[in-house]
């Protein structure tokens, strides 16, 4: 039981990434108009809405009306996605963020933030297909086995 | 029930991976249609070794479908 309470405890303390922006999904008159790629319904993308003074979007330029189509590999159909890629992720880690600003698109690098982890939940270490072999490695180091998580996207 | 003691305790033992819609409609298909939402353990070849569904009762059937 003591052993439980202080894993629960150190997960509840511990640090995750932060990415410092508010965004929204495309609507479907702006996907459309936008011409952004659909799947199943959505559009890609999450349109910035505000960016944090000084947090590590800002730093790395990126601004209100940008669209973040991509983190990495992982493509965002939701604003769900984008946090769990950001939860995922490894305070500091360097990360590509795929952006289409007027009508270009542009790869911008972004060193991603640090934030106490508030979560006193299951903590998902991967997020998206995109991630799966890695998860997959992981495993095989570890000797386990995959717990996918399978969930909807309300964002 | 993803925040019960038991759950986040039996969870730890696995890499744990999060997909969503509309990802999560073609990974279903091409997994032996795990349930949406639900969840799903994967050997290293990547096949269902066993999936779970959420009911009503929930968090103290899914710690038991963990510790299996």
């Amino acid at each position: 039981m003591i052993a439980l309470v202080l894993a629960l405890a150190l997960q509840s303390d511990a640090k995750a990434a932060h990415l410092g922006l508010e965004s929204r999904a495309p609507t479907q008159k702006e996907g459309k108009d936008l011409g952004l790629p659909v799947l199943v319904g959505r559009h890609l993308g999450q349109i910035v809405e505000s960016v944090e003074k000084d947090g590590p979007a800002a730093k790395a330029g990126l601004q209100e009306g940008d669209i973040v189509l991509q983190l990495d590999e992982n493509k965002l159909y939701s604003r769900d996605e984008l946090d769990d890629f950001v939860a995922t992720a490894k305070p500091g880690a360097k990360v590509r963020a795929k952006v289409k600003r007027g009508d270009k698109e542009e790869d911008v690098a972004v060193a991603l933030g640090e934030r106490r982890r508030e979560a006193k939940a299951v903590v998902w270490e991967y997020s998206g297909p995109a991630q799966l072999a890695a998860a997959i490695e992981e495993a095989k180091k570890r000797r386990t086995l995959v717990l996918i998580g399978i969930s909807g996207a309300e964002t | 029930m993803l925040a019960d003691p038991a759950v986040v305790r039996a969870s730890q033992k696995f890499v744990r991976v999060i997909i969503r819609r509309p990802h999560a409609y073609k990974f279903s298909a091409d997994h032996d249609r795990i349930p949406i939402p639900g969840f799903a353990i994967l050997g290293l070849d990547e096949k269902t070794a066993a999936k779970f569904e959420p009911t009503g009762k929930d968090a103290a059937d899914f710690a038991k479908f963990l510790m299996k």
